[in-house]
């Protein structure tokens, strides 16, 4: 016989203590890791989403006299400029290192017109990306799908007095109104948005565009790098991160942080006491035993060696069982939670490893106390108890 | 040659407000190869002493030596070493692990000093012999009747050939012939070499050993 038949002994045949300590510690484990990997989950797609919503990196020319002051766009400016960007140079953007983490890129030309004694600006989008990174946008009508349908906001409708389905001739070309915008209280409103192409022809501006706005998807990678890479790959473009947008995603996603450390630290908390009461659940029986241990020779870490040993082996049981139930649990709540139905859940070969260092943990936290009392007492003391 | 030597062994009890004498002021040499009975009426502190003896409780005054090794100087785990070296404690209410089986139990002290299975396996075979609950071994200890639990606890103590044999009430549980085994077990290893102290309330126990020490009140009156 040795020590570590004593610990299988022991779990082998108090069969109720056992389940009773495997379960608890099963329960504390596979609450801490589902937390964990769902709020993990959760933290990349409300990151995702918040990159997604509004652009947070631009790219406009580099020029020193044109000052683009973007959200309140300078129209006098523009229409002057000369040294616009080429659509052709800003497709390499799919070249950088990071481009897995360009998820939207919006370009844009921006050209100045007068209708009916009225200035008006006319932005040629790409009407796909651009519905994908203003999600603000409220649309009545229609969103173009042909080239020769407009989108005007709501300043231009007012102010022309234009319906859906009317038409509007803008430099000698007849368009026709799939919709508009609702208020969006920004330059939007004075602004009519064709095709990018219809644009470059209309006014002769082949290739051209003003500026790009890109949503890029920084959970795992830092904007700067992104910013860096793209500008080392167009050249002949100034690259800038959007800091005002960039700190309210990451002061949102921190506070999101934050909030999942706290509760998994209160379920931990939980679980040691659970986990605590299982072992100690007859601490008497368990000095009663030292007091044997102790009274035949066995010296304080032989006896530490016997109990870790029990302990041990039920955290790895209850280690296993609590990474397969978060792998299904977790593949069950998420497509609920965070309404991404291409999360693509691999087994995380990190979790099982994870789960065993947290279940021994949680069993030593609480069983290393009482087994440290109960050595510290005498044998013939340790013998009365009961 | 004193084997061990006792020197103003004091042990108080503190319950609460109330102080118990259990142990008062015992002077005591006991040579190497004595058998001993230790007497005395119920609560005159035999158990207290056995316990001094095996370093199982800490006096509050005085001093054991054994072989010369004045044991309370010792860590508590240098006790326990000692313990396994000299010492096989035989309990007044047996001690047994319940869900460990008779051989289990009495295979206890060997499961730390690194015998091989063999090894095991022959020194358990012997000594069920001896104590004759051989037919039992793979029951578990909670199956058992007081007599064979007592002597479970009874070959616990001997598997390991310990020096001195501490044992309270040894036969209190047993029947006359059973008890008798054991008694002739007891003197067989005495005439082997080893030392033993025996508590006991029986006549016939006492008649067998050649000096009896008797207590009241925690002292020593003979
Ligand atoms: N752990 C303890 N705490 C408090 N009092 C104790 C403790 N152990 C023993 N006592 C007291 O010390 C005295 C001596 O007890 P001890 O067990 O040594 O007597 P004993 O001679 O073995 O009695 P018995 O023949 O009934 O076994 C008793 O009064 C007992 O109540
Ligand atoms: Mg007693």
């Amino acid at each position: 016989m040795k020590l570590y038949n004593i610990s299988l002994n022991s779990l082998k045949r108090k069969k109720t203590k056992t389940a009773l300590l495997i379960f608890s510690l099963f329960l504390s484990v596979l609450s801490v890791i589902t937390l964990l990997i769902l709020s993990n989950e959760m933290q990349k797609n409300i990151s995702h989403n918040l990159d997604e919503y509004g652009a947070n990196i631009l790219i406009t020319p580099k020029t020193d006299e044109i000052q683009y002051s973007y959200g309140n766009l300078n129209l006098g400016s523009v229409t002057y400029t000369s040294n616009n960007l080429s659509l052709k140079e800003l497709k390499n953007i799919s070249k950088i290192n990071h481009s897995k983490n360009i998820s939207i890129v919006a370009p844009k030309l921006y050209v100045q017109t007068v209708i009916d004694g009225n200035s008006l600006m006319i932005a040629g989008v790409d009407f796909k990306q651009e519905i994908r990174i203003k999600k603000w946008w409220k649309i009545n009508g229609q969103i173009p799908g042909v080239d020769d349908q407009i989108l005007i906001g709501i300043s231009v409708k007012k102010k022309n007095n234009l319906e859906i389905n009317d038409s509007l001739l803008i430099n000698e070309k007849k368009f026709h109104i799939a919709g508009f915008i609702e208020s969006t209280g920004s330059q939007d409103d004075n602004s009519v948005f064709m095709s990018l192409p219809v644009t470059q022809t209309l006014f002769d501006k082949p290739d051209e565009i003003t500026l790009a706005e890109v949503a890029a998807l920084c959970y795992d990678c830092p904007i700067e790098e992104i910013v860096y890479q793209t500008s080392d790959m167009l050249p002949g473009a100034k690259v800038t991160a959007l800091k005002q947008t960039i700190e309210a995603k990451t002061t949102a996603v921190n506070s999101f942080k934050k909030f999942s450390v706290g509760v998994s630290s209160v379920i931990m908390l939980i679980s040691v006491l659970m986990v605590f009461s299982a072992l100690n659940s007859s601490i008497n029986e368990r000095l009663k035993e030292i007091g044997v241990f102790r009274a035949v020779g066995m010296r304080g870490f032989e006896i530490v060696k016997i109990i870790l040993t029990e302990i041990t082996i039920a955290s790895f049981v209850a280690a296993l069982f609590a990474s397969i139930g978060s792998f299904w649990i977790t593949r069950l709540i998420l497509p609920i939670l965070t309404d991404a139905k291409d999360i693509a859940l691999a087994f995380d070969y990190s979790i099982p490893v994870v789960a065993i260092l947290l279940s021994i943990s949680i069993a030593a936290i609480s069983g290393i106390i009482p087994i440290y009392r109960a050595i510290k007492l005498d044998p013939a003391m340790a013998l009365r108890t009961l | 040659m004193s084997f061990i030597e006792i020197n103003n062994l004091s042990k108080k009890y503190y319950n609460g407000s109330q102080t118990v004498n259990a142990m008062v002021d015992v002077n005591i040499s006991i040579t190497d190869r004595e058998y001993l009975a230790v007497t005395g009426p119920s609560g005159s502190g035999k158990s207290t002493f056995l316990s001094l003896l095996g370093g199982l409780n800490k006096p509050t005054n005085g001093s054991v030596l054994i072989d010369d090794i004045n044991m309370f100087e010792l860590t508590t785990n240098q006790i326990a070493s000692l313990r396994r070296e000299y010492i096989g404690f035989v309990f007044q209410s047996f001690y047994l692990i319940n869900y460990l089986t008779v051989s289990e139990n009495v295979l206890l002290p060997l499961a730390i000093a690194g015998k091989s299975q063999k090894e095991q396996f022959e020194m358990l075979e012997k000594i069920l012999e001896k104590v004759g609950i051989v037919d039992k071994k793979n029951r578990l200890a909670d199956e058992l009747s007081g007599g064979e639990q007592q002597r479970v606890a009874i070959a616990r103590a001997l598997i390991n050939e310990p020096l001195i044999i501490l044992a309270d009430e040894p036969t209190g549980n047993l029947d006359s012939k059973t008890g008798n085994k054991i008694l002739d077990l007891f003197e067989t290893l005495n005439s082997e070499g080893k030392t033993i102290i025996v508590v006991t309330h029986d006549d016939k126990v006492r008649e067998r050993t050649r000096r009896v020490l008797e207590f009241s009140d925690g002292k020593l009156i003979n």
